[in-house]
C-alpha cells in the first residue's frame, strides 16, 4: 500500500458513473432552484410573501441541518462504507418528494391558500431534507473514492462536467414547454406541464443519482471508532484550511450578483432576452472543454496558484469587456459578441472554481485525519453544501438591495426602469453584468493567501495517513 | 457487495449493513482490503489503457 500513491484505483466506468449520478441529481435540483418562485407563486398560486418567508426559514434551518447531517454521516459505519448507504437509499424518497412537490397544483388546484402553504412547506422541507442527506455523502465520496488525489480530481471533474450537461436539460425543456403551454400550442395546462417534468426529474434523475451508491466504492480507510457528535463540530473549527476555503466562498458571494442582473440587462438594455442564449453558447462549450484541459493546469501549478491566475484573468477580461462596451451597451451587434467573450472567460473560471476548491476540501479531510485520526468527509462537505446555498441566497438578497439603487423597481411580477431616478440605470446594469462583480470577487482570494495545505506538507500528511490506514487494514486481517 | 462473510462464509442479507459479521466479528469492510485495492488498481489501469487505445485510434483516423 505504500506504493499506492501513484496507482489509479478508479476506472473509467466508475468515474463516468459518478459524473452521471451527479447529472441525475442536478436534474431535480436545477428544476426546483430555477423555477422555484415562478412555480410556487404563478403556477401553484401560493402568496409571494409566504414563499419569501419559507425561503428565510429554510435558510436558517440549513445552517443547522447541513452540519447535523454531516455529523450523522461521519458517525456512520457500515459494511458498505459510511457514505454509500445514503447514496443507495436516498434517491427513492427524493424522487417521490420531487414528484409530489411539482404535483402540488394538480393535487390542490382549487384549495385554500393555507392548504397550499402547508403542502408547500411539507414537500419542500422533505425535499430539502433528503436532498441534503444525499448531497453531503455524494461530495464526501469524492474524498473517499480513492487515496490517489488524481482519481479524486477526475471524479470531481466528471461530476461537474456531466452535471453541467445533463443538469442543463431542464432549463432547455422548461422554457419552451412553458411558452408552448402558455400559447396553447400543446394541450396541457401549466400545472400539468410542471407535473410531467416533475415526474421525469423524480424518476430518470433519481435513477441516475442512485448510480453513485451502487456503482462506486469507498477506498479510503476510515477509523473503526466513530467520532462523538460534539467532536464532529469541534473538529470543524480546528480545520483551518477548510475555514479559509469557506471564508473565500462566502466573500465570493458578490460574484453571483452578475447572474441575477443578466436577465434584466438583456430585457431592459437589449430588448430581447433570448439573446442571452446566443451569447452564452460559446461560454457553455468552453466550460465543458475546460474540465479535460484542467489537468494541464494541475500539472503546472498548485491548486491555489490556479485559482489566483484564473480569477485575475477573468477579472481582466470583464474589465476589457466593460470598457469596450461602455458607450454602446444598448447595441446588440456589439454587446452580444462582447458578452460571448466574457462568457468564455467566465466559464473557464467557473469550471476551475467548481473543481479545485472541492478537491482542496478533500485535502482538508486528509489534514483532519492527520490531526485527529478521524476523517470528516460529512462535516467538511456539509460546509460546502451549506455555503453553496447560503451564497446563492445572499447574492439574490444583495441583488435585491442593489436594484432600487440603480433605478430598477418591481411592479407586480415585472421589473421596470424607474423614470427620473437620477441614475443611469442601463449603464449600471452594464457594469453589474461585466466587471463590478468580478473585481469585487477578487477579495475572495485574500483567505487563500494564508492557505498552506499544498506541496510537501500535503504529501507528508497523505503519507502519514496511509501508514495509519495500513495499520487499520492489518488489524482487520 | 459481498453476500457472505469473507472469513466464516456466513450468508449476509443485502439489508445487513453492520460493519462486522455477527458470527465471527470479522471487519467486513476492511478485511482483505489491500487485495481488493490491488484488484481495483488493475481494473482501472486496464480501463484507462483501453481508453487511451480508443483515443489513439480516433486521433489516427482524424489525421
Amino acid at each position: 500500500m505504500t506504493e499506492t500513491k501513484q496507482k489509479r484505483y478508479v476506472g473509467v466506468k466508475e468515474t463516468l458513473f459518478y459524473g452521471i449520478a451527479n447529472g441525475g441529481q442536478c436534474i431535480g435540483y436545477n428544476m426546483i432552484r430555477a423555477q422555484f418562485n415562478f412555480f410556487l407563486i404563478t403556477i401553484f398560486g401560493v402568496p409571494a410573501k409566504a414563499v419569501a418567508l419559507m425561503i428565510l426559514v429554510m435558510g436558517l434551518w440549513d445552517a443547522f441541518n447541513d452540519p447535523l447531517m454531516g455529523s450523522i454521516v461521519d458517525r456512520t459505519r457500515t459494511r458498505y462504507g459510511k457514505l454509500r448507504p445514503y447514496l443507495m437509499f436516498v434517491p427513492l424518497p427524493l424522487g417521490i418528494i420531487t414528484v409530489l412537490f411539482f404535483g402540488g397544483p394538480v393535487f390542490l388546484g382549487d384549495a385554500t391558500d393555507m392548504k397550499k402553504i402547508i403542502y408547500m412547506y411539507i414537500t419542500y422541507f422533505a425535499w430539502e431534507f433528503f436532498y441534503t442527506i444525499g448531497d453531503i455523502p455524494f461530495w464526501g465520496l469524492s474524498a473517499a473514492i480513492s487515496p490517489n488525489p488524481d482519481d479524486r480530481s477526475r471524479a470531481i471533474k466528471s461530476a461537474r462536467l456531466i452535471s453541467g450537461i445533463i443538469g442543463g436539460i431542464p432549463g432547455l425543456i422548461i422554457i419552451p414547454c412553458v411558452d408552448l403551454a402558455r400559447n396553447g400550442v400543446i394541450p396541457l395546462s401549466m400545472s400539468q406541464v410542471f407535473f410531467i417534468l416533475g415526474i421525469l426529474a423524480g424518476t430518470v434523475g433519481m435513477l441516475l443519482f442512485s448510480l453513485s451508491g451502487f456503482c462506486t466504492r469507498e477506498r479510503v480507510v476510515q477509523s473503526n471508532d466513530e467520532p462523538r457528535l460534539l467532536d464532529c463540530f469541534r473538529y470543524l473549527f480546528k480545520n483551518r484550511p477548510l475555514l479559509l476555503i469557506t471564508l473565500s466562498n462566502i466573500i465570493g458571494t458578490v460574484e453571483g450578483i452578475g447572474g441575477t442582473f443578466t436577465t434584466f440587462f438583456y430585457t431592459m438594455s437589449l430588448g430581447i432576452n433570448s439573446l442571452s442564449i446566443l451569447a452564452g453558447l460559446p461560454g457553455t462549450l468552453m466550460g465543458w472543454a475546460t474540465y479535460p484541459l484542467m489537468t494541464i493546469l494541475e500539472k503546472r501549478w498548485s491548486s491555489r496558484q490556479i485559482i489566483f491566475r484564473v480569477s485575475f484573468f477573468h477579472a481582466f477580461v470583464t474589465l476589457c469587456v466593460f470598457f469596450a462596451g461602455c458607450k454602446c451597451y444598448t447595441n446588440p451587434a456589439i454587446i452580444v459578441p462582447l458578452l460571448a467573450i466574457q462568457g468564455v472567460s467566465g466559464s473557464i473560471s467557473g469550471s476551475v472554481k467548481s473543481v479545485i476548491p472541492t478537491k482542496m476540501i478533500a485535502e482538508t479531510v486528509d489534514y483532519m485525519e492527520y490531526k485527529t485520526g478521524k476523517r470528516n468527509e460529512g462535516m467538511s462537505f456539509s460546509i460546502l453544501t451549506f455555503v453553496g446555498k447560503l451564497t446563492s441566497s445572499l447574492s439574490a438578497s444583495m441583488a435585491a438591495l442593489i436594484m432600487p439603487l440603480v433605478g430598477v423597481a418591481e411592479v407586480g411580477e415585472e421589473l421596470v426602469l424607474v423614470e427620473n431616478s437620477g441614475v443611469n440605470t442601463l449603464f449600471w446594469l452594464w457594469g453589474l453584468v461585466t466587471c463590478i462583480p468580478t473585481i469585487l470577487g477578487l477579495f475572495s482570494l485574500i483567505p487563500y493567501l494564508f492557505y498552506d495545505l499544498e506541496g510537501d506538507k500535503l504529501k507528508m500528511i497523505q503519507g502519514e495517513n496511509r501508514k495509519r490506514q495500513e495499520a487499520i487494514i492489518k488489524e482487520a486481517e | 457487495m459481498q453476500s457472505k462473510c469473507p472469513k466464516c462464509g456466513k450468508k449476509l442479507s443485502i439489508f445487513y449493513i453492520k460493519q462486522t459479521c455477527n458470527e465471527c466479528g470479522c471487519d467486513l469492510l476492511n478485511y482483505n482490503r489491500e487485495a481488493e485495492l490491488e484488484k481495483d488498481a488493475e481494473k482501472a489501469e486496464a480501463e484507462f489503457a483501453m481508453l487511451e487505445k480508443v483515443i489513439g485510434k480516433f486521433k489516427r483516423n482524424k489525421k
